[in-house]
């Protein structure tokens, strides 16, 4: 296979492009978050790097190849950076260092000024990529980037480009770069696949470390992976509170659920800016968490509603609990900056209009915070019992519905 | 914010600049890339900086030094039309920074840009060199305006948010006071809306269909009439009426069938109206009236027992009385205190067996036989008239008989002249000493009807509604059983027909009674006030018609 120097190049380009942009564009998309940002950077010094590079090879200065190299131990230092902030480690040095050996990979090819070629000053920057290289793998093998068996494949890419490095420099200055070893094995054209493989491994390791680290930017998707707030996902509440019924109906125990549902969320994340959305929904989930009882069970869609079940509810405990839920959320919306305080609607279903069946007590407990919250005068709805049981029907004196005030 | 910007920015020139090197444009690459690596490093000073935590106006300095940075593009590419890019950070500056962002990004751009032409080898005029200037102009101009509208706009919002938060916070409060309330006092309470739906309930209302459902945890309790024993149509319930817009007082209904452990509630329905007067729906209380209503039946037992054992030996005293008075000889002295004594004991044996008739049965209605024929109505009411004429003297009372004519009614003569007797006696007690009773008789050929007026002390409104309860007195200083107008009632009703009060305090009383003129005629219905105003009864007297709570 004969590979010339021009295609190489593009090639590497190209990849180097493609993933840094689509690294860079999802930490739009995804919450802020220090580790994410400084892996960002490092794709962003990627970039930079290709374009100096390119711009040295259609012609430009000798200060591309200076910023070029420079930006080419940026992308390395920063990745050992950001694995630093995901260890939770202090970065502050860290920057000291990258920044000096930016520098030292710069002035080494100032000093060679205009006449330095195509390799100058190659060495000083071979030589701080081998030492934040070895700094990043020294990193990785520790702390919680340990625990995590991703983090392997990015071990070993910057064990790789360590020794790769630190081979390439001590060939460089034994015998030269025009040198047949040094021609095969350091040249290049495959430096190029090291630098495709490094890429593409480190993209898809970051990508993954940093998902489980900062959700996506925005109001939904709030259950915090690291599960600090232990509020369920919706299969996981539908299958607590089927376990939960199934154990009260022995029993004979009432259960109720309540469905809090704010709908105008996507209306004050896209009016005032996601993150106040967020802020919103965290109030909200917040105050749920805080007024109900320890042991009830929390769940969400995932969207604009949470649910709360628990057990020992008749109808106007229930009720009272809805009201006390829905006083403490509105409490909490209001000291929400920036933001105006959303309709709130709260449902309650309880198992004696509505027997032991999650499903349907989850879903009337929707229908009726939709209904709340489209009726807007009363904040508590009692879900009205299916109308084919007849005893609770055929007396006018006793109403089918009976909202309550709260 | 300015993260998000400047990435914006950096991809923009990141296209430029592999446009620029695959094209191979000509120009100074070198220049050219001072100018891309500015804009690179800037980007990643800008993820660094913790923008929050310093002053905002540090974030000026972004766009500022981005400016210069187009600006060394565009003197590494004259040809291209890069100053272009300019307008980015001129619009985050304008946006950013006020007014002041504005006129320092514009004194800027046009600085330099004024630089560069006269620096330049270009020809001085040309559209494009005209073009640049205008155009950062109004996008700059338009990002501060609407920046600054937005600003005012969210101002507003802010304080509409607080005033809103306030005025919701004071309404939950209230809410929750008034459910408070609600949910503390002992009777039912329930709202429903104009489109008749139940919107609010209290706690008392869910505990009193919670003691309705039966001992199987499933039915509920049948419901009665007022009288314990007719079932109650579901659409005659009080929630049903209430929702079909109904207004009502005091409805009794029982739950349970009799002789089984029931409950009585007594359900009153009230209009309700919102701040422009208009329908807000109907509020409907309930009480508990089970003990209220159990104490009254056994006061009726009492009563209706110890009368049942006083007849008996009153009755011997009578009948040893009249073999006294037939004994010979007595003395004329002794005759005469036999008589008064048997006339009082006869009196006695009268008022017992009132007694008795109004308590005879658990039901509320008196077991009235009544055996009609063709009367002469106004003969009778004037023998009853004449009759009391003695009494009224007494109290100055005048008893005026021009308006009663003469009218025939189907009716128990008997028991129509009780009738009469007890409403021209009340009339009397009741009058104002001095003053006068009006009778009226007249008809129309399907119902009769007699009108007894006085211009006494009038009725309350309550003492209205339970006017024809057995044992009620609306003065205590006037001597009576508290039966009479109940048996009065009741035999008109055994004979199809109704009485009708209307009464207005200081004024006078006013009672109409409407009875069949005909054998087989029955009478049609009629709206008390329509009764009452064609007998010109009542100018602005109140009225009542009386639903049947006894």
């Amino acid at each position: 296979m004969t590979l010339d120097l021009y295609s190489v190049s593009v090639m590497t380009a190209a990849v180097v492009l493609i993933v840094g942009i689509i690294y860079i564009s999802e930490t739009l998309i995804r919450r802020d978050e220090v580790t994410g940002r400084h892996w960002s950077i490092a794709f962003l010094a990627g970039i930079l790097t290709t374009i100096a590079y390119a711009i040295w090879a259609a012609g430009g200065g000798w200060i591309a190849i200076a910023a070029g190299n420079a930006a080419f131990v940026a992308a390395t230092g920063f990745i050992w950076i950001g694995c630093r902030s995901y260890n939770g480690h202090r970065i502050g040095w860290a920057y000291g260092t990258v920044g000096g050996g930016m520098a030292v990979a710069f002035v080494a090819v100032v000093v060679e000024g205009p006449e330095g070629g195509d390799w100058a000053g190659v060495v000083w920057m071979y030589a701080a990529l081998a030492v934040l290289a070895s700094f990043g793998v020294w990193e990785t093998a520790r702390g919680r980037l340990a625990q995590t068996r991703t983090t392997i494949a990015l071990a070993i890419v910057l064990v790789i480009e360590a020794l790769y490095t630190a081979a390439r420099a001590l060939v460089f200055l034994l015998r030269g770069p025009d040198d047949p070893v040094f021609q095969t094995w350091f040249s290049t054209i495959p430096a190029s696949f090291v630098t495709i493989a490094l890429v593409i491994t480190a993209a898809i390791v970051t990508s993954i470390l940093r998902a489980g680290r900062a959700g996506m930017r925005g109001y939904t998707n709030l259950v915090a992976v690291d599960g600090s707030d232990r509020i369920l996902t919706e299969p996981q509440f539908r299958a607590t509170v089927t376990d939960v019924l199934e154990r009260a109906e022995e029993k004979g125990i009432g259960v109720g659920v309540i469905a809090m549902r704010i709908d105008d969320l996507p209306f004050i994340a896209k009016a005032f800016g996601n993150e106040v959305g967020r802020h919103v929904a965290v109030a909200a989930r917040d105050a749920v968490r805080r007024t109900v009882e320890p042991l009830a069970v929390i769940g969400d869609d995932g969207a604009t509603v949470l649910w709360v079940c628990d057990t020992s509810w008749d109808a106007s405990e229930a009720r009272r609990q809805a009201s006390r839920l829905a006083t403490a959320v509105f409490e909490a919306l209001r000291t929400v900056p920036d933001a105006v305080v959303p309709v709130v609607g709260i449902g309650v279903a309880v198992t004696h209009d509505f027997g032991y069946d999650a499903g349907a007590l989850i879903d009337a407990a929707d229908a009726a915070s939709t209904r709340s919250a489209k009726t807007g005068d009363i904040s508590v709805l009692i879900a009205e019992p299916p109308r084919s049981k007849p005893p609770a029907s055929v007396g006018p004196d006793a109403p089918a519905s009976a909202p309550a005030g709260s | 914010m300015a993260v998000l910007q400047q990435l914006m920015l950096a991809v923009v020139v990141l296209v430029v600049t592999a446009f620029a090197i695959i094209a191979a444009v000509p120009g100074d690459l070198t220049l050219f890339f001072v100018g891309v690596g500015m804009v690179f490093l800037l980007t990643i000073v800008t993820m660094l900086v913790p923008w929050n935590t310093i002053s905002p106006w540090a974030v000026g300095v972004i766009p500022v030094i981005d400016i210069a940075a187009i600006l060394l593009m565009r003197v590494a590419f004259p040809e291209s039309g890069l100053a272009l890019l300019w307008l980015f950070p001129v619009m985050w500056l304008s946006a950013a920074l006020g007014l002041a962002g504005y006129v320092a990004a514009n004194l800027f751009v046009w600085a330099s840009y004024c630089w560069v032409i006269a620096a330049g080898k270009q020809s001085a005029f040309s559209f494009a060199l005209l073009l640049l200037p205008i155009v950062t102009l109004a996008v700059s101009t338009g990002a501060y305006l609407s920046v600054r509208r937005f600003a005012a706009q969210r101002k507003l919002l802010d304080k509409q948010a607080l005033v809103l938060g306030q005025s919701l916070e004071r309404t939950q409060h209230q809410e929750q006071l008034v459910t408070q309330v609600l949910d503390s006092v002992d009777f039912g309470v329930i709202r429903i809306s104009a489109d008749g739906r139940v919107t609010v309930t209290n706690e008392a209302h869910a505990r009193m269909q919670h003691a309705l459902i039966s001992a199987d945890g499933h039915n509920r309790l049948p419901a009665f009439d007022a009288d314990g024993q007719t079932p109650l149509d579901p659409e005659r319930m009080p929630v049903a009426r209430a929702q079909r817009g109904e207004v009502f007082d005091n409805q009794i209904v029982w739950f349970g069938a009799p002789d089984t452990t029931r409950r009585a509630l007594s359900v009153t329905a009230r209009r309700l109206r919102d701040t422009q007067g208009a329908d807000a729906g109907t509020v409907v209380i309930s009480r508990d009236v089970t003990a209220e209503r159990t104490a009254l039946l056994a006061r009726d037992n009492v009563v209706a027992s110890v009368s049942h054992e006083l007849r008996a030996p009153l009755t011997a005293i009578v009948g040893y009385l009249d073999l006294a008075l037939e004994t010979d000889g007595i003395p004329e002295k002794v005759r005469g205190d036999l008589d008064v004594a048997t006339q009082n004991a006869e009196r006695m044996i009268q008022i017992l067996s009132d007694i008795l008739s109004a308590t005879s049965s658990s039901k509320s209605t008196v077991d009235v036989t009544v055996s009609p024929e063709n009367v002469d109505l106004q003969q009778l009411v004037l023998a009853s008239a004449e009759a009391w004429e003695p009494t009224a003297l007494e109290r100055r009372i005048t008893i005026f008989t021009d308006d009663v004519q003469p009218t025939h009614a189907y009716v128990d003569p008997a028991r129509m002249r009780q009738v009469a007797d007890n409403l021209i006696s009340n009339a009397i007690k009741y009058g104002r000493e001095g003053g006068s009773v009006q009778l009226a008789v007249y008809g129309d050929g399907v119902a009769s009807y007699l009108l007894v007026r006085d211009d006494g002390i009038g009725l309350s409104p309550d003492d209205q509604n339970r006017l024809f309860r057995r044992f009620f007195r609306a003065s205590t200083d006037v001597g009576g059983t508290g039966l009479g107008l109940a048996i009065c009632r009741d035999i008109v009703r055994a004979h199809g027909g109704e009485i009708i009060v209307g009464s207005e305090q200081g004024v006078g009383s006013a009672f109409l009674v409407r009875i069949p003129a005909q054998v087989d005629v029955p009478l049609p219905p009629i709206d008390p006030d329509e009764a009452l105003n064609m007998s010109g009864a009542i100018t602005t007297a109140g009225r009542s018609d009386m639903e049947a709570t006894g």
